[in-house]
């Protein structure tokens, strides 16, 4: 027979000092007329202050517990809500712990209490009670430390299983005689009550500024230094983000970033400092969430453990720019839903734990009727849990817009059950605004949708059970099992098993109540087959480098590690049908591949258009110079790393050149007048007409489109040049030569073409 | 544990009250008046004068066991409790409750001296003999009723520091009837919730205590009227805030004794008519510890 035994200890604030000796400078008569109880509530030196804490050991009044183990008998009860693990969805429910002391003499002796009780002119056990005077010495114990104990006669204090919580409030029932105190798990720091991520910035304009200028500064004098970095970003008046270098309180500014407009500003603007995580881990940015932004003590987070879940069950990073306090609880749980986690506390170990959403294995543990307790077992159905469409929001436009407003979002990415809305009779439709997702980021919206569906698309079945304490198969919070009850078989009446993960787990002095969740979900292969990096380019775009989109979303890549010949990643960037990649500037190509260490298989795919700006055309001739040339369109697709081009059915268009200029009059006269302007080439962006130099006369060209280049302006003697259409070069005039065409391909000995090759216009060179 | 005086034993008055319950109630050991050779840092002496058993309320000698010799500068050395009664109060008991005297192997002596000395420790005289105690529940220690001025508790070397939680000096009440039947001895007055743990298969699991207390019920009867309201209504009344050592057969049982404090407010009620001269009745439930 086990006898059980229960302590709790708390770590009580207590100075070391003496009092009145040095450092402390209280006196009596002058700070105070009565000795401190050397508390922080009692102190009559708070700068001189050293907190030595005391741990003082409560147990219950039984004459079993053995006295080897010291412990204040006061200890009536203690009850417990225990934290909810949130499979995927958010942080879940914070555990609770309660502990009821009842009141009593107490001769205040022993460490913690009065180092001056030989000198008070009363007898402690006669004036006043323990929790009476307790509660006046002690009323700032909020954030201290709280451990239930819990173990058998025969064992010492270490052997016993301790709970770590932290104590968030104390009620003194001074009638009653009861002292009760709640406690919380360590996550209740993320609340957003007293945790917020960015911090508020306290700095303002203290001028105005208007929507070119590039000089700020700020008020109140020397906030800059205290509040602001170097550079950063900032949002000014909620409503324009800027790059910032700064110098005392002055900032130099690049204005109209990430997605917003750059406009006026009053003097008394707000300056909040923005918070970006750029392709982070998830594990990183929960952990700064949790050390910077919320106070946890950073020893609660083994945070290669956390890497070492997301290396081998993640494998994603996570983007987001915070320009507005917002509570961390809530940035944890978007993330906990972007990325397929579950994170809890672990009161026992006194960690936070991490954990990927993934199958159970099917030799985990197993609950069944040898070791769970009798006529505690209770299984229930959740209908409402049942998901059939996930609709993610993703590629935020604007950090300062609505975080729930589909229209600040570029992209979504849907995902449809359809079977499972054909078993079920109607859709369940389950709507996420992901922040932490940026641009390209379908494929990791497509998985997380998946895995989604995979544990919601049958609701999963709760279970609720005893296990006896101290059993063979002791239950840990958040951990996998199997489960086995007799209404749990198979079509066919036979005895089947649930995989399951524990959700809630209420350790009693007899049993530990336990609540877990069906685990449903299933190994979800990447878009493209397992291992590939897909990076799916659903929108329309400019400019883009393939390496940095890589690294918005995945983990650097390493390449080959010497373990054989192609164990570099895999990665496929895919341009969708009716989406283009096009640029802003002929000298630079739509899609650069970009840098890539030796050994990482790349392909691309393009199912839409890659196009190269097109050239400006040709300005008309003014004065004895002439008319001038056409200006050459831009590369669609650049390389100087080795890939595999998949283009079959889509196009890669060079951009055109533009149409050589013309003129109104006779070659060499001077002035002309009506000089005409040659087309813009085709392109995306395409090229601009021609133009002239001076104001009068002017029939400039026709800019191109994304189809076709424009037409050169005819209306005078000497015509100007058509603009090239796609991967075409311009028009040549006797005045001024066409513009070159742009190259389709920038780099045609590093692509190794899969397939038939697609539409391809413009040179391909090296 | 009852440990009787040499003396007493020999009494004749004593030989008539061997068996007689024996309740110490009366308790002139103050935060004042006692003293002692060492204490550790936090369990002063003073502790003993109150009733509170829990660690932190206890006495702790400061005895470092270094390994030297008795005597020499850090090793242990015999421990003296001195307790100044100055009692005009005739005297004949000194229990101690939740201590480790047994544990340790430390035989404890009483002394007691009726006038000062001229010189310290000079008129003492030996109340009890030197005892090694059987186990380190409450134990009382009768010895002949006399005045005293000064009582000292003596104890012997240990293997580590002797502590106790709790000291009693007075005058013992003694019941007018002995008890018979219908009592649970105190030690064994276990009382425990249990929880049995069986599987949904019907396989045992095994049982967990949570937790076990002792307790125990006095019906006394046939009380004489007088002896009542003279010398057991001022035990009740101050039963009310304080503990007492019980022994409810001293001279059969004396390693049944308990500290107990009362679980209910006892009321006397009078048991016969006028006649037979008002004798009274009281039931005392109590619980408390007895190891």
């Amino acid at each position: 027979m086990s006898k059980s035994l229960v302590y709790v200890e708390i770590d009580i604030p207590f100075c070391a000092n003496i009092y009145g000796e040095a450092p402390c400078t209280a006196a009596l008569g002058v700070t105070g007329e009565i000795k401190c109880f050397n508390s922080l509530a009692t102190c009559q030196d708070r700068p001189n202050y050293i907190d030595d804490p005391v741990t003082l050991r409560f147990s219950e009044d039984s004459v079993h517990y053995p006295k080897e183990i010291e412990a204040i008998p006061s200890l009536v009860g203690h009850s417990m809500t225990p934290a909810t693990v949130s499979l995927g969805r958010d942080l879940g429910q914070r555990a609770s712990l309660s502990v009821t002391f009842k009141d009593h003499r107490w001769p205040d002796t022993a460490s913690g209490f009065d180092k001056y009780v030989s000198e008070r002119p009363y007898d402690p056990v006669k004036q006043g009670t323990f929790w009476g005077k307790f509660r006046s010495r002690q009323p700032f114990l909020r954030g201290r430390a709280l451990r239930l104990i819990r173990g058998f006669v025969g064992q010492a204090i270490g052997e016993m299983e301790t709970r770590h919580y932290v104590i968030d409030s104390f009620d003194f029932g001074a009638a009653t005689g009861r002292y009760t105190i709640t406690a919380k798990d360590v996550l209740k720091l993320l609340d957003g009550d007293r945790a917020q991520a960015p911090r508020l910035s306290q700095g303002f304009l203290v001028a105005g500024i208007d929507d070119d200028d590039t000089e700020a500064t700020l008020s109140p004098a020397g906030i800059g230094d205290l509040e602001y970095p170097a550079s950063g970003y900032v949002a000014i008046g909620g409503k324009e983000i800027c790059s910032f270098t700064r110098s005392g309180d002055v900032l130099t500014l690049t204005r109209a970033q990430l997605g917003t407009i750059a406009i006026e500003h009053d003097a008394q603007d707000r300056v909040q400092l923005g918070l970006r995580y750029v392709a982070q881990d998830a594990a990183v940015i929960v952990e700064d969430l949790c050390t910077e932004y919320a106070n946890v003590d950073p020893s609660f987070i083994t945070l290669a453990n956390w890497q070492a879940e997301t290396a081998a069950f993640l494998d994603r990073v996570f983007s987001a720019d915070l320009f507005e306090p917002t509570p961390v609880n809530q940035l944890v749980s978007e993330l906990i839903e972007d990325a397929a986690l579950s994170i809890w506390y672990d009161e026992v170990t006194q960690q936070i734990r991490l954990r990927v959403i993934r199958p159970i294995s099917t030799d985990a543990d197993t609950f069944d009727r040898n070791n769970i307790l009798s006529e505690t077992t209770h299984t229930r159905e959740q209908p409402n849990e049942r998901i059939s469409q996930v609709w993610r929001y993703f590629a935020k436009r604007n950090p300062l817009e609505g975080q729930n407003d589909p229209d600040n979002y570029r992209s979504v990415a849907v995902t449809i059950d359809a079977d499972a809305e054909a078993d079920y009779g109607s859709s369940a439709i389950h709507k996420i605004y992901s922040r932490w997702i940026p641009f390209g980021g379908r494929s990791i919206a497509t998985k997380a949708n998946a895995l989604f569906l995979s544990r919601y698309r049958d609701p999963p079945r709760r279970f609720n059970f005893h296990s006896f304490r101290g059993g063979v198969v002791m239950p840990t919070l958040g951990q996998g099992y199997r489960f086995k009850a007799i209404g749990i078989q198979d079509a066919t009446g036979a005895e089947d098993d649930a995989p399951i993960q524990i959700t809630r787990l209420k350790p009693g002095d007899a049993a530990n109540e336990v609540e877990a969740e069906e685990m449903l979900a299933t190994a979800v292969e990447d878009e493209e087959g397992d291992g590939e990096r897909v990076i799916i380019i659903d929108g329309n775009a400019f400019n883009l480098n393939g390496r940095t989109l890589h690294d918005a979303l995945f983990p650097a890549p390493i390449g080959e590690t010497g373990e054989g010949e192609g164990d570099g990643e895999v990665i496929v960037f895919i341009v969708e049908n009716g989406v283009t990649v096009g640029s802003t500037d002929t000298a630079n190509p739509a899609f650069t591949v970009g840098d890539w260490p030796a050994g990482v298989d790349i392909t691309v795919t393009v199912n839409g258009r890659v196009q190269g700006k097109g050239g400006d055309g040709g300005d008309g001739a003014s004065g004895e110079g002439g008319a001038l040339t056409g200006l050459p369109g831009g590369v669609a697709l650049h390389t100087d790393y080795p890939i595999n081009l998949e283009d079959d059915g889509g196009e890669i268009w060079g951009g055109g050149g533009g149409g050589g200029g013309g003129a109104s009059g006779s070659p060499g006269a001077f002035p002309f007048s009506d000089v005409n302007g040659g087309g813009g080439g085709a392109g995306t962006n395409p090229g601009d007409g021609g133009d002239a130099p001076i104001s009068f006369g002017i029939n400039p060209g026709d800019p191109g489109t994304s189809e076709a280049g424009g037409a050169g302006n005819t209306t005078g003697t000497i015509d100007a040049g058509d603009g090239g259409d796609p991967g075409q070069a311009g028009e040549t005039t006797t005045l001024g030569a066409g513009g070159a065409a742009g190259a389709a391909i920038d780099g045609i000995s590093n692509v190794t073409t899969i397939g038939e090759a697609g539409d391809r216009r413009g040179p391909e060179i090296n | 544990m009852i440990v009787l005086a040499e003396n007493l034993v020999l009494s004749p008055t004593f030989a008539l009250s061997a068996n007689q319950p024996l309740i110490g109630w009366h308790n002139l050991v103050t935060a004042a008046n006692v003293s002692a050779t060492s204490e550790a840092a936090g369990f002063p002496i003073s502790n003993v004068a109150n009733p509170i058993t829990a660690p932190g309320g206890r006495w702790r000698a400061d005895y470092e066991i270094t390994g030297e010799g008795e005597g020499e500068e850090g090793g242990p050395a015999v421990q003296s409790i001195t307790i100044a009664v100055n009692s005009v109060e005739e005297l004949d008991y000194v229990a101690i409750a939740r201590h480790n005297l047994a544990s340790i192997g430390a035989p404890i002596t009483i002394y007691g001296q009726s006038e000062e000395g001229e010189g310290e420790g000079e008129g003492f005289a030996e109340l009890v003999q030197e005892t090694l105690l059987a186990n380190d529940g409450p134990a009382l220690f009768r010895f002949e009723k006399q005045a005293l001025t000064d009582i000292r508790i003596d104890i012997g070397i240990g293997s580590s520091a002797p502590e106790i939680a709790v000291i009693y000096a007075g005058a013992l009440l003694i019941l007018q009837r002995r008890i018979f039947v219908g009592h649970t001895p105190i030690p064994y007055g276990r009382e425990a919730n249990i929880i049995n743990g069986r599987s949904e298969a019907g396989d045992f699991l095994g049982r967990i205590v949570l937790s076990e207390m002792t307790a125990t019920a006095v019906d006394l009867q046939n009380i004489d009227p007088a002896f009542y309201r003279s010398d057991i209504d001022p035990f009740i009344l101050a039963s009310k805030e304080t503990p007492f050592f019980f022994a409810w057969r001293p001279g059969d049982y004396p390693g049944e004794v308990g500290f107990a404090w009362m679980a209910n407010s006892p009321k006397p009620v009078n048991q016969r008519t006028a006649d037979s001269d008002g004798l009274m009745q009281i039931d005392l439930q109590m619980t408390g510890i007895s190891l």
